[in-house]
C-alpha cells in the first residue's frame, strides 16, 4: 500500500506552495511533485506596456528578492533593444544587487545562519570599500553574531 | 501558540527581558507617529499593560510578500518584538512554523474560538476568474478563505496596495480578476493601508491605535487612516521650492538632476498621491525615491499601475495649497499622453541608443532633446 503525504500550505516561505509525496510499501519517496498554487499573470500585464517602466512590474513577482528581478527585467528590455550601459550604471547594479542580499537577512537567517553572516561581513565590507560611512555606523549586526565575526562597530 | 492566550503585552515583553524604559520609548515614538498628544503615550503603555492581546489571522492571497518584509522592519529596535508581542499573531503562513493540515487546524481553530473577536489582517487578494483557482491554499480558494474568515472578523485590515486598491495584478487586463478586499467584503469594517509595500511604520502606527483605543483610526473616503494618508507626497516634499520656482529635471542625468530639482517632468506622481514617504522616509528613515533622485509612483492610489506610463508627467496639477485632502481633490489624474503611449514608448527607444542616461540618435551621434 503507498501512501499520499501533501504539505499544503508549506509555511515560511513567500507565496504559496503545495508539495506531495507519494510514498511506497518500503516508506521511501517514489515519486514526488510540487506546485505553485497561485498565479498573477503578470507576465500578461507587462505585455503592450513602455518598456521603461516594465522592470516594476517585474520585481513584484517577490517581495523578499525584488531587486534581482528589477535588475533582470532592465537587462532583458537592454538586450532586446540593443542598449550598451555605461559602467558607472553596471557598478550601482552591482551595489543593488549586493544590498539584497543583506536586506533579507532576517529570512535567511531563519534558514541558513552561515549564509546570513556571510551577507552581513559582506555588507559591512561593501559599506567600508564603498566609503559610505553613515551606512557602516547605521548597520547593525544580527544579535546572534559574535563580535569577532564581525568586528566592533564602525569596523 | 493558542495555549498562550490571553497574556497583555507587556507581560510577555517583560518575560522576554525588554525593559519598562524600552517599552516606554516605544509608546512615546508611537504616539508621536500617529500625530497624538502625549498624554496619549500613556494610554498606549496603558492598553500594553492591561488589554490582553488581540489575536490576529493574517492570511495572504494574491501577493508578493512585501508588506511582511516592511513590517518585520521597523524602525524601533524593539519595534519588531513589541509588534508580534502586542498582537498575537496566531496565523500567518509567511511566518508561522506549522505547514500544511497543520496550519490549516490553526486557521480553523481561531476562526471557532475567537469569532467575532480577532482581526483579520489580509495580504494580497483574491482573484475572482475562473472560479478563483488562481490562488488556492490547502486545496481551498483563498477567496472562500477570505470570505469565511472574515465572517467571524471583529475588523479587517488590508495591508497593501494588492488587499486595499487591486495593485499589480489588477492593473490591465487583470488576468485573475484581481479585486481589492472592500469590494469582496461589505459587511465589516475595513480599514486600508495601502503602499507597495505600506511604511513599516504606518503599519505599526495602524496597528497600536486599533489596539489602544478598540476602533479603527478616522479613514478618508478610500478608507485610509487620515494620520498617515492626509497629505500628498507633494505637500512635504523637500524639492517643493524647485516646483514651485519652476526648476524642473528634464533630462536624468541633466544640471537640474545633478542639482536635486523637482522631478516633475520625469513622471513625479507625488502632486496626487497621498502617502507619508516624504515625512516619515523609509529604511529607519534614510530616505525616499525622490531623496534617490526617482519620482514617486503614486503606489498609494488606486489604480496607479494603469495611471500613464511612470515616466510621463502628470496632465494638471491639483491646487498648489497643501492643505487638500485626498476626498477634495479626487483620485487617478491622468499623465498627459495617456492610453496608446506604450507603442510609442518602444518605438522611441529602438530608434535611439541609451548611452550615459541620455537619448542619443544613433545615426547622427547627437543627443535627443
Ligand atoms: S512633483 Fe514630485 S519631486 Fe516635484 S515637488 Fe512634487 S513630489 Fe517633489
Ligand atoms: S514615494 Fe510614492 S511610490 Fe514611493 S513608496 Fe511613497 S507613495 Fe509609493
Amino acid at each position: 500500500m503507498s501512501t499520499r503525504v501533501v504539505v499544503d500550505p508549506v509555511t515560511r516561505i513567500e507565496g504559496h506552495l503545495r508539495v506531495e509525496a507519494m510514498l511506497n510499501d518500503q516508506n521511501v519517496i517514489g515519486d514526488a511533485l510540487s506546485s505553485g498554487t497561485m498565479w498573477r499573470g503578470i507576465e500578461l500585464i507587462v505585455q503592450g506596456r513602455d518598456p521603461r517602466e516594465v522592470w516594476a512590474f517585474a520585481e513584484r513577482i517577490c517581495g523578499v528578492c525584488t531587486t534581482i528581478h528589477a535588475l533582470a527585467s532592465v537587462r532583458s528590455v537592454e538586450n532586446a533593444l540593443k542598449i550598451d550601459i555605461p559602467k558607472n550604471a553596471s557598478i550601482i547594479r552591482h551595489l543593488m544587487n549586493f544590498t539584497q542580499i543583506v536586506r533579507p537577512g532576517r529570512y535567511i537567517r531563519a534558514c541558513a545562519e552561515g549564509l546570513s553572516t556571510l551577507a552581513e561581513v559582506f555588507a559591512r565590507l561593501l559599506f567600508r570599500y564603498s566609503g559610505n560611512a553613515q551606512e557602516v555606523r547605521r548597520f547593525r549586526p544580527a544579535r546572534h553574531l559574535p563580535e569577532r565575526v564581525l568586528g566592533p562597530p564602525g569596523l | 501558540m493558542i495555549a498562550c492566550q490571553p497574556a497583555t503585552t507587556s507581560e510577555v515583553l517583560e518575560r522576554r527581558g525588554i525593559s519598562r524604559r524600552d517599552i516606554l520609548t516605544f509608546c512615546t515614538m508611537m504616539a508621536a507617529s500617529l500625530g497624538l498628544p502625549k498624554e496619549a503615550a500613556a494610554q498606549i503603555a496603558n492598553a500594553l499593560d492591561k488589554k490582553p492581546r488581540i489575536p490576529v489571522l493574517w492570511i495572504h492571497g494574491l501577493e508578493c510578500t512585501c508588506c511582511s518584509e516592511s513590517f518585520i522592519r521597523s524602525t524601533h529596535p524593539i519595534a519588531q518584538d513589541i509588534l508580534f508581542n502586542m498582537i498575537s499573531l496566531d496565523y500567518d503562513d509567511t511566518l508561522q512554523a506549522a505547514a500544511g493540515h497543520q496550519a490549516e487546524e490553526i486557521r480553523r481553530k481561531i476562526m471557532k474560538d475567537y469569532k467575532g473577536q480577532y482581526l483579520l489582517a489580509v495580504e494580497g487578494n483574491a482573484p475572482t476568474n475562473d472560479g478563483g483557482v488562481y490562488c488556492t491554499i490547502g486545496g481551498e480558494t483563498f477567496t472562500s478563505i477570505l470570505e469565511e474568515a472574515a465572517a467571524g472578523a471583529k475588523a479587517i485590515i488590508a495591508w497593501g496596495s494588492c488587499a486595499s486598491n487591486g495593485c499589480v495584478q489588477a492593473a490591465y487586463p487583470n488576468p485573475t480578476g484581481a479585486k481589492p478586499v472592500y469590494k469582496m467584503i461589505t459587511d465589516k469594517p475595513v480599514i486600508n493601508v495601502p503602499g507597495c509595500p505600506p511604511i513599516a511604520e504606518v503599519m505599526t502606527g495602524v496597528l497600536s491605535y486599533i489596539l489602544t483605543f478598540d476602533r479603527l483610526p478616522e479613514l478618508d473616503s478610500a478608507k485610509r487612516p487620515k494620520m498617515f494618508y492626509g497629505q500628498r507626497i507633494h505637500d512635504r516634499c523637500y524639492r517643493r521650492s524647485y516646483f514651485d520656482a519652476g526648476q524642473f529635471v528634464e533630462a536624468w542625468d541633466d544640471e537640474g538632476g545633478r542639482k536635486g530639482w523637482c522631478l516633475y517632468k520625469m513622471g513625479c506622481r507625488g502632486p496626487s498621491t497621498y502617502n507619508a514617504c516624504a515625512s516619515m522616509k523609509w529604511n529607519e528613515c534614510v530616505s525616499f525615491p525622490i531623496g534617490s533622485g526617482h519620482g514617486c509612483f503614486g503606489c498609494s492610489e488606486e489604480g496607479f499601475w494603469d495611471n500613464g506610463p511612470f515616466y510621463e508627467r502628470l496632465a494638471n496639477i491639483p491646487n498648489p495649497t497643501t492643505d487638500l485632502t485626498a476626498d477634495r481633490i479626487g483620485l487617478g489624474l491622468t499623465t498627459v499622453v495617456a492610453g496608446a503611449i506604450a507603442a510609442h514608448g518602444v518605438a522611441a527607444l529602438a530608434k535611439h541608443k541609451l548611452v550615459d542616461q541620455k537619448l542619443v540618435n544613433i545615426e547622427t551621434s547627437k543627443p535627443v532633446e
